[in-house]
């Protein structure tokens, strides 16, 4: 599907958040961005789809020895003070929050630190104006929760074979408590049965949502917080799920 | 394997005990949480930020430039970067990763563009019908992405839209080159990188 951007937006709203302009070309794309609520929706949603892509890069731990040549230049390293206007809600339409708005986006500044710091502060830092698109965008970016959770600092994973043929494969974050399941080559279940995932904790177990084999692999976001410490468990149930399991879980999945 | 517990009859007895004195919340701080503090000069949060996010950083900045050394020197670049201007992220606009992951994409591209090589490659990319590079970077992206999800979406796209999104993202590559490699008008390829951008935007759920 082709869609066809304003004249006033043009083409270029994909190479810039994919950092494919020439400089001429960046400083342009962000004059339209200061001046085009359209623009910054359209580049909000993109630039986090290009972080979706550099998400689904597999990580490669640093040399050792890298943390330490970092840390040992922090003293060196001056740190910016924050900005001193906090941003309002509203776009601004004209004074010095526009002023503000285009001095962040118009050129491209002098030191190499002021021009990366202005290329994110554009997306993530603040102009007055990119407030309200930005926070209008937060729910709807809660769809893609695979990969928040993948994404958190603290993601971890843990794969498991299940009983009854196939794995699965959690994925939980402690700081977002929540997690989500992985499922390669499981049963289709016949009718009148489904999926049903569960929390465990010393006390029992806590309902997390039901599903039904769609595919492989197939990715699940359990329902509910995750505790520091809880084990998921996998277990066929009748159709709509039970209130507590009935069968003896297919796969366990320890996070502690 | 299967886990053990799953012999058991009893959902209660499932329930692991101690694994060993492993942590069971290695990391409670959020990436959030820790850049704040990085913004008021905390040394243990930034260290622990670069322990929780460098693997991700460094693997992308090695995705795009190749060299070891060079990724090293990036990374680095990246993280006193991070140390710098830590004040003016603000989590209500996006998670902690993004704007990390968003700041590495950046400087790695333009350490590409810097490079003698980038220069080199440019010549080639312009008296090449195609160049070898080409396919490399293709193929080597289409294998690499360990994302089902991302590899699911980038198949939705037509194949001229894949090509140029992989190209930029994953090849740190301009439009322009994009545009000798493809052997499309520049325009053409601008318009292929936001359409593909935008379907994968649908594609993967994002937003708007």
């Amino acid at each position: 599907m082709t869609t066809n951007p304003s004249d006033e937006l043009g083409p270029d709203s994909g190479a810039y958040v994919l950092h494919a302009l020439s400089d001429a070309e960046n400083e342009r794309f962000e004059s339209v961005l200061a001046g085009s609520e359209e623009a910054r929706a359209e580049v909000t949603g993109l630039a986090d789809t290009a972080v979706e892509l550099g998400l689904s890069i597999a990580p490669v731990d640093p040399p050792a020895e890298l943390r330490q040549r970092i840390l040992d230049r922090l003293s060196a390293t001056p740190q910016l003070a924050p900005l001193t206007e906090s941003p309002s809600p509203t776009v601004a339409a004209d004074g010095p929050a526009q002023a503000r708005a285009r001095r962040r986006w118009a050129s491209r500044p002098v030191s190499t630190l002021i021009a990366v710091a202005a290329a994110v502060a554009l997306i993530f830092g603040g102009g007055v104006a990119v407030t309200t698109v930005i926070q209008g965008q937060q729910a709807s970016i809660t769809a893609s929760q695979v990969s928040r959770i993948e994404a958190a600092g603290d993601s971890r994973r843990s794969t498991v074979a299940v009983g009854t043929g196939g794995t699965a494969t959690l994925i939980w974050s402690a700081s977002l408590k929540r997690s989500a399941i992985i499922l390669h080559g499981i049963d289709r279940l016949p009718n009148g049965k489904t999926y049903e995932l569960w929390y465990l904790d010393k006390k029992g177990a806590t309902p997390a949502g039901t599903f039904d084999a769609s595919g492989s692999p197939q990715s699940v976001v359990l329902v509910g917080d995750m505790k520091a410490g809880d084990s998921v468990g996998v277990t066929v149930e009748p159709a709509g799920g039970s209130r507590t399991p009935t069968t003896t879980p297919i796969a366990v999945i320890a996070t502690a | 394997m299967t886990d053990p517990a799953v012999k058991g009859r009893d959902m209660l007895a499932l329930v692991p005990r101690d694994h060993e004195g492993v942590d069971a919340v290695p990391h409670a701080t959020s990436n959030e949480e820790l850049v704040r503090r990085v913004a008021a000069g905390d040394r243990d949060a930034f260290a622990a930020l670069y322990d929780v996010t460098a693997p991700r950083v460094f693997g992308l900045v090695k995705r795009l430039l190749r060299d070891h050394a060079q990724s090293e020197e990036v990374t680095q670049e990246i993280f006193l970067e991070i140390w710098q201007t830590a004040a003016r992220y603000d989590p209500s606009k996006g998670g902690a990763m993004a704007w990390m992951l968003t700041m590495t994409h950046r400087r790695a591209v333009d350490r590409v563009r810097a490079s003698q090589a980038s220069r080199d490659r440019d010549l080639r990319v312009g008296i090449r019908d195609r160049d070898p590079d080409f396919d490399a970077v293709v193929e080597d992206v289409e294998v690499r992405i360990e994302s089902e999800r991302v590899k699911e979406a980038m198949m939705r796209l037509t194949e001229l839209q894949r090509q140029a999104v992989q190209l930029a993202y994953f090849g740190g590559y301009s439009h322009r080159e994009v545009s000798a490699m493809l052997k499309v008008p520049i325009g053409t390829v601008k318009t292929r990188l936001r359409d593909g951008m935008i379907r994968l935007r649908d594609e993967l759920g994002v937003a708007s």
